[in-house]
């Protein structure tokens, strides 16, 4: 069984080889900022071409398929290719989810205009700002946590600006037509500021939380 | 009409959706890569949008990234420019399925122009004449017998891929037995099936390619031919309009054939259907382009129309508006396509900063290029750095003109092409318009180069 971690809450996705035959891989994707790849893709046991199959069913296939499920007005989909098969479910309220007025809805086009999330769109992300340049994430002393794709922003529910945070901890998604990319801090410390707000969009390499580190060694 | 269109799509390509935008009063946002955040375009933009690293797969192959930009810049259509996923019919139906336009054919029409086999056949049916050719080969006694039938020589090519693997020319039945294994390993390795099918070799062809303009509701018209013969490898290098090549009357019944046969198959948008040209002027489709090409310019300047607004008026649905007795093709244009590559080295790409550029100018002279002086050239997409497109009355004022032009141009600090060019415009066999696809490969263009330099 592989699941993407990417589509949890969303959407729920799953592929399983259509023979049922089990395949050893446990995926998680996740985003750590742009010094590392935006989807790391880890799998118990060695099987490269499942490696495979999950990047090109969460680049490729996921999408679509949420799209085409978005625009229906079924509960669940399913489909099957070559030998695997994908099964979409609408997301279901779930205890102590966040409301989903909170969430924009997957795979659903923006009004231009119609929502405050495009007014942030795109130019205001200004390109010549020094500020906005990506930076490598494993320079620790910048604590800079960036965006790893193109989306929406979307805050962790309790996640706040001076909040103690581990290295891998999920700060919040980037949510890409429906699909969940996750952004965590890249090391140990405090957030000192986060830079955009809850359902802005975010370019690629945007930055998102300042992760302040010698705070956590002065704690202790 | 479109209220604002994503660009998805790099270099000169997009600078001229930019300024295509700009002239119909559509907003636009350019989509770019890490790599291109310097980069002209960006810098002209009323709005851009970082999509993704420098690596294409992830930027200007990402079909999530370019959609995901599109909605949360509010746009409502996507124009892909050529290469990267411009004709990609899976794109194309991702975009519609969220609720956006695909400027260009919609993706039924690029799904039933995928195929290559399948659109000659398709078009054959359609009354165009077709390159003789093979069904795909069983065994080596299907192949040997489709030879004798289509008579040698002939190319064996595999109906994947395409980049020269798995292709070989033979002359006798001995060659083709060993070629077809060769090719087929060849193709295996490459693509992941080795099907191959057989087509006739034309010895000294002619690479001759009709424009078409169709709406949606099946007005279409021609705006003539473009020749592109000078060729590097299969890569085309100068094209220019009309063909030195052809009389009027395989002129125009080639154009017509062509604009019939597209009409009739379906298609819809901006196309390019390219032909074979062999020297007795017979001349056979091979594919077909389904998006605007590098060297659209060309035909604008014998036309008048602008063939990206002409993409994105038909995709928002507008009628084509006229007719084939209101096209006026007239005098003579020829295209330079200026690459970062080394002609001295195996024609090498190159990547550096542009020290200093500076266009040529003066009346029938466009320069289509997104280079600036201190413009670093990334090193991770293809070395066209421009397109230098010259006009004159007949092909002699316009070939005065490019020697002007190419004399006048400055590219410093890169090494380009421009030296090849230059040696073009002197060479008799360009002048003449006797250039055949195969010349520069066999006389070898470092020879070529010294010839024109002695």
């Amino acid at each position: 069984m592989v699941t993407s971690r990417e589509a949890h809450e969303s959407s729920e996705a799953s592929a399983v080889p259509a023979d049922g035959s089990a395949v050893p891989a446990t995926g998680e994707s996740r985003a750590v900022g742009p010094g590392r790849a935006t989807q790391r893709t880890r799998t118990q046991g060695s099987n490269d071409n499942g490696h495979r199959l999950i990047a090109q069913l969460t680049a490729e296939m996921l999408p679509k398929l949420i799209a085409r499920l978005g625009e229906s007005n079924l509960g669940e989909l399913e489909v099957r290719e070559d030998g695997w098969r994908v099964r979409l479910r609408r997301p279901q309220p779930v205890n102590g989810a966040a409301p989903a007025s909170d969430e924009p809805k997957p795979a659903r086009r923006a009004e231009p205009g119609a929502t405050p999330r495009t007014a942030r769109a795109g130019g205001a992300a200004t390109p010549t700002d020094a500020g906005t340049r990506p930076v490598d994430a494993s320079d620790g002393g910048r604590g800079l946590v960036t965006s790893p794709a193109v989306g929406y922003f979307l805050l962790r529910d309790g996640m706040a600006a001076r909040e103690l945070v581990r290295q891998g901890d999920l700060i919040g998604h980037v949510d890409v037509l429906g699909v969940r990319q996750d952004v965590v801090a890249n090391h140990d410390g405090v957030v000192r500021r986060l830079e955009v707000e809850s359902g802005q969009a975010v370019e690629y390499g945007q930055p998102i939380a300042r992760i302040d580190p010698e705070k956590v060694e002065r704690r202790g | 009409m479109f209220s604002k269109i994503l660009i998805a799509n790099r270099g000169e390509i997009a600078l001229r959706i930019q300024r295509a935008c700009h002239r119909l009063g559509i907003a636009s946002v350019v989509a770019y890569s890490e790599a291109d955040r310097d980069s002209r375009p960006v810098q002209l933009a009323e709005e851009a949008i970082c999509i993704g690293p420098a690596e294409s797969g992830r930027s200007y192959l990402s079909a999530s990234a370019l959609l995901s930009a599109a909605i949360v810049s509010g746009c409502d259509a996507i124009h892909p420019g050529y290469g990267f996923l411009s004709e990609d019919d899976t794109f194309a139906e991702m975009t519609r399925a969220h609720g956006l336009t695909f400027i260009g054919p919609p993706a039924e029409v690029l799904e039933r122009f995928a195929s290559k086999a399948g659109t000659r056949t398709l078009l054959g049916r359609h009354g165009l004449p077709i390159i003789p050719g093979s069904p795909m080969l069983r065994d080596d006694g299907h192949a040997l017998a489709e030879a004798e039938r289509i008579s040698y020589p002939v190319l064996i090519k595999p109906s994947a891929g395409g980049g020269g693997k798995g292709m070989r020319m033979v002359r006798s039945p001995r060659e083709l037995q060993q070629a077809v294994t060769v090719c087929r390993s060849e193709a295996q390795a490459a693509f992941g099936d080795d099907s191959l099918y057989l087509e006739k070799w034309i010895e000294e062809n002619r690479h001759v390619e009709v424009q078409v303009v169709v709406d949606r509701y099946g007005n279409g018209v021609h705006l003539g031919e473009r020749d592109c013969s000078v060729q590097r490898r299969h890569q085309k290098i100068v094209e220019e309009a009309p063909s030195p090549a052809l009389d009027d009357g395989h002129r125009q019944a080639l154009a017509e054939g062509a604009l019939q046969a597209v009409v009739g198959a379906g298609y819809e948008n901006v196309g390019t259907l390219e032909f074979l040209v062999d020297s007795e002027g017979n001349y056979y489709f091979i594919e077909i382009n389904c998006r605007i090409q590098v060297e659209h310019p060309v035909t604008e300047m014998l036309s008048g129309i602008d063939l990206v607004a002409e993409q994105i008026r038909i995709a928002a649905g507008e009628p084509l508006g006229y007719s084939q007795q209101d096209v006026v093709l007239r005098g003579h244009a020829i295209e330079f396509r200026i690459n970062a590559e080394d002609t001295e080295h195996d024609f090498r790409p190159q990547a550096g900063r542009v020290e200093s550029f500076l266009p040529p100018g003066g009346p029938g002279v466009r320069m289509d290029s997104h280079l600036y002086s201190g413009y670093d050239v990334p090193p991770y997409y293809d070395s066209l750095l421009g397109k230098l497109v010259v006009w004159g009355e007949d092909r002699a004022s316009a070939l005065a003109r490019a020697r002007c032009a190419l004399d006048e141009l400055v590219v410093d600090g890169v090494v380009t092409n421009v030296a090849l060019h230059r040696a073009l415009v002197t060479h008799p066999t360009f002048v003449n318009g006797e250039f055949t696809t195969n010349l520069l490969d066999r006389v070898g263009s470092a020879a070529f180069l010294a010839a024109a330099r002695a």
